[in-house]
């Protein structure tokens, strides 16, 4: 027999310890289920929202509607409806419905893990507010479904490796190819017979790369020469004496042969000048003789004098001029009408002077005179003066000692001249007297000029000489004259360094050319 | 021979029989203890007086230490299932596995084992002699009610030792769970509160509060009736404690895989 049970050990309260005990059990349990009724919002006011899907595959209920990440509803009900969609009923809480607008989209989508998520996404947050009870399509995306379609292009991916990686696809065909090129390769030329086919072809290109190596230096050596030429071309044309040196002697003296024809033509123009004067007096002459040959008109010997002596001067003037003549009228393509026209009136002239018929010779001569003048060059014009003075001087030819003394006078040998025979007017500058004084004693414009000429040939002309030839010129109105002893001044101002003087000058010869600008 | 084709069926029969009698007997017994544990006449003084001292031995004396064993089983389990989680990118998960498998299941689960371990055998074993002994005819001799004064205060205890230490245990893992998924910040609250909310839904906190009073009933009821259909010599007591105690774990076993179908299936 077992013995007797002990009694039980006096336990302190025990009544009040298993009070305690279920007190805190059940305070544990009631809290708990408290706690867990906050959480499933039973304590919250809610709002109802319908999704409609066309299918609920995914979704559950207790799942939670999701607003940029944040849980704002909770599926209540999945259920059929009359129309075979599925209606996804959500309680959304009061608080939380403030993020559900009328423009509100939801998804529901559906990844490879986990469950579905039915998210919302409101871009206009002022919006009017969705209203309880809403019916809503969601839009569904499950990305398990996509992955029979990836099976099927993965597949396809698979056979077409499988085909182009075959034995007989091209692929291998093309390696085979290759294969059979690096052979080659492995061969004596290397590379080049891979590439050229065979051992023979590739020698046949090295033979060439070695003509042309050959070619090449020989190239070389040719501009090698071609460098030396160029030096020595260089050398020739721009070294000491060398082509350019030449050339710019060749330049310079070029210079001085304009500079001496310049002045050749400048003394020209004086002697122009000097031609125009003689014609001017050739002229009076040719009156002088007219009066001459009138009956009894022998009896004025001293006009014949003087023209004869005019005519001589002519003559000089003639054999100056002509080489400018000729330079004018040489080498032109065809001679106009004028130069034929003027030179068969002169010869006219001539002819009916020698004749002795006075008015046809004044009325050919008038003719010449008329072709020469349309060229408006006073030069031919002082031609034709000549050659009737020519024709006049021809008849002088029985001229006494009174001519020749002239003819002295005007050639400027004055030395052993018999003053008594020349015009009075002369005599006192052959006297000595002094060029000024002489001229101005000179009463007749014409003899005056001629006088200032014969001096400044000799080279005895002062300034004032020539000056008062000018005026002479400037009181008749003698454009040529004046031009001419004009150019002299100017001359020996230039000569004289005289600046100013040389620019009034060459004023008054604009005004007389009419080249002067309008005041 | 034809006897013995004969007598095999029988003897099956007989055994069934016997099986059925004794399942019938369980249910009914437990019927019977909770109509008396729900009748307020049941709770005089001396029953009250009773059912205290067998709450204090069942619940009482083993609340600490069962706490602090669930505390660090749980406190393991959640690191084990969070840092796993997190390793696979599934840690928005972790909570609520960790309330499933722990609160759910292991807690209650745990609780019974451990209390028909420590108060299951010892009944078992008591009643198991005090039916051998003729306590139970004297008792009924002196006018008293075994089942009220010596086997219903049984039943209250280990019912509420369960569900006590089923409950303590059960918050003190939801309190780790949320410092092991969350730490100690309190941002973590509201997404929390929603896991909470969506696990307990209506039928699991109903299905878990009566898987765990059933616990609690078949971890005093199973031994008793043992112990009682026990025949009455004293060589047979073990016999006894060992049929009550194996039933009671495959009961349990039953419970918790039927709860597990239930919810699961």
């Amino acid at each position: 027999m077992l013995p007797e049970p002990q009694p039980a050990p006096l336990i302190p309260h025990v009544e009040f310890k298993a009070a305690l005990l279920l007190v805190l059990t059940l305070a544990l349990i009631g809290g708990f289920l408290a706690y867990v009724m906050y959480a499933r919002g039973v304590f919250q006011s809610t709002q109802r929202l319908v999704l409609v899907a066309d299918d609920s595959e995914g979704a559950k209920v207790g799942m939670d509607l999701t607003f940029s990440g944040f849980p704002i509803g909770r599926v209540q009900r999945i259920e059929l409806a009359e129309d075979g969609k599925a209606r996804i009923l959500i309680d959304v809480p009061s608080k939380d419905a403030r993020w559900l607008r009328n423009s509100t989209v939801f998804t529901m989508e559906r990844g490879l893990v986990g469950d579905a998520h039915i998210r919302a996404f409101t871009g206009v947050l002022d919006d009017s507010p969705l209203p309880d009870a809403a019916t809503r399509p969601v839009l569904r995306g499950d990305a398990s479904a996509e992955i029979p379609r990836l099976m099927a292009t993965a597949r396809a991916l698979l056979e077409n490796l499988e085909r182009i990686s075959g034995a007989d696809s091209s692929l291998s065909a093309s390696l085979a190819n290759v294969q059979t090129v690096t052979e080659r390769m492995k061969g004596r030329h290397g590379a080049l017979a891979g590439v050229l086919g065979s051992e023979e072809n590739a020698r046949k290109v090295i033979t060439a790369l070695d003509r042309s190596n050959a070619l090449l230096a020989s190239v070389g050596e040719v501009s090698n020469r071609l460098d030396g030429i160029i030096v020595k071309a260089d050398e020739r044309v721009f070294g000491a004496a060398g082509m350019m040196d030449e050339t710019q002697k060749a330049i310079a003296q070029l210079a001085a042969v304009l500079r001496d024809a310049r002045d050749s033509l400048k003394k020209a123009d004086a002697v122009l000048a000097e031609a125009q004067a003689v014609g001017a007096n050739a002229r009076a002459a040719t009156t002088d003789l007219a009066a001459l040959r009138a009956p009894g008109g022998r009896d004025q010997p001293q006009v014949a004098v003087r023209a004869r002596h005019a005519a001589e001067a002519a003559m000089r003037a003639l054999f100056l001029v002509a080489p400018l003549l000729l330079a004018a009228c040489a080498g032109g393509p065809v001679p106009p009408d004028w130069q034929g026209n003027a030179q068969a009136a002169l010869r006219n002239f001539s002819a009916a002077h020698y004749a002795g018929n006075t008015r046809l010779a004044a009325q050919e001569f008038a003719r010449a005179r008329a072709e020469i003048a349309a060229t408006g060059r006073p030069d031919l014009l002082a031609r034709a003066e000549l050659v009737r003075c020519a024709a006049l001087l021809a008849l002088a030819a029985d001229a006494g000692a009174q001519e020749r003394t002239y003819a002295d006078f005007l050639a400027g040998r004055w030395h052993g001249l018999d003053a008594s025979l020349l015009p009075a007017h002369h005599r006192a500058l052959l006297a000595g007297a002094s060029d000024a004084g002489a001229l101005a004693g000179i009463a007749d414009p014409m003899s005056r000029l001629v006088a200032a000429g014969v001096l400044f040939r000799m080279g005895r002309l002062t300034p004032a000489g020539i000056a008062a030839a000018a005026e002479t010129a400037s009181a008749n109105g003698w454009r040529r004259p004046l031009l001419a002893w004009l150019g002299v001044q100017a001359q020996r101002a230039d000569a004289a360094g005289d600046g100013a003087d040389a620019a009034r000058i060459r004023r008054r010869i604009e005004i007389v050319t009419g080249n002067a600008a309008a005041p | 021979m034809h006897r013995e084709l004969l007598r095999i069926p029988g003897e099956l029969g007989t055994a069934f029989l016997e099986w059925a009698a004794s399942w019938w007997r369980v249910f009914h017994f437990g019927a019977l203890a909770l109509v008396v544990a729900f009748s307020p006449a049941t709770y005089d003084k001396e029953n009250r007086s009773v059912t205290a001292k067998q709450i204090y031995f069942t619940a009482w004396q083993v609340l600490p230490w069962f706490t602090l064993l669930s505390a660090l089983l749980s406190m393991v389990l959640i690191h084990i299932v969070v840092v796993t989680a997190l390793s696979y990118g599934l840690s928005q998960y972790a909570l609520e596995m960790v309330v499933r498998v722990l609160v759910l299941e292991l807690i209650p689960l745990t609780a019974a084992l451990f209390v028909a371990l420590r108060s299951g055998a010892a009944i078992n074993t008591e009643v198991a002699l005090m039916h051998i002994r003729g306590d139970f005819d004297a008792m009924r001799r002196a006018g008293t009610d075994p089942l009220r004064r010596e086997l219903v205060p049984r039943v209250i205890g280990s019912a509420v030792s369960v569900v006590a230490l089923a409950a303590v245990s059960g918050v003190i893992a939801l309190l780790l769970a949320y410092i092991g998924v969350y730490g100690f910040s309190p941002w973590g609250l509201a997404g929390y509160t929603r896991t909470v909310g969506q696990v307990f839904d209506l039928q699991v906190t109903l299905g878990l509060a009566l898987k765990t009073l059933l616990f609690g009933l078949a971890v005093a009821v199973i031994p008793i009736t043992a112990s009682l259909e026990t025949p009455r010599e004293l060589r047979l007591a073990p016999v006894a404690v060992l049929r009550g105690m194996v039933r009671l774990f495959l009961v349990l076993a039953l419970l918790e895989g039927a709860s597990l179908a239930v919810k699961y299936i």
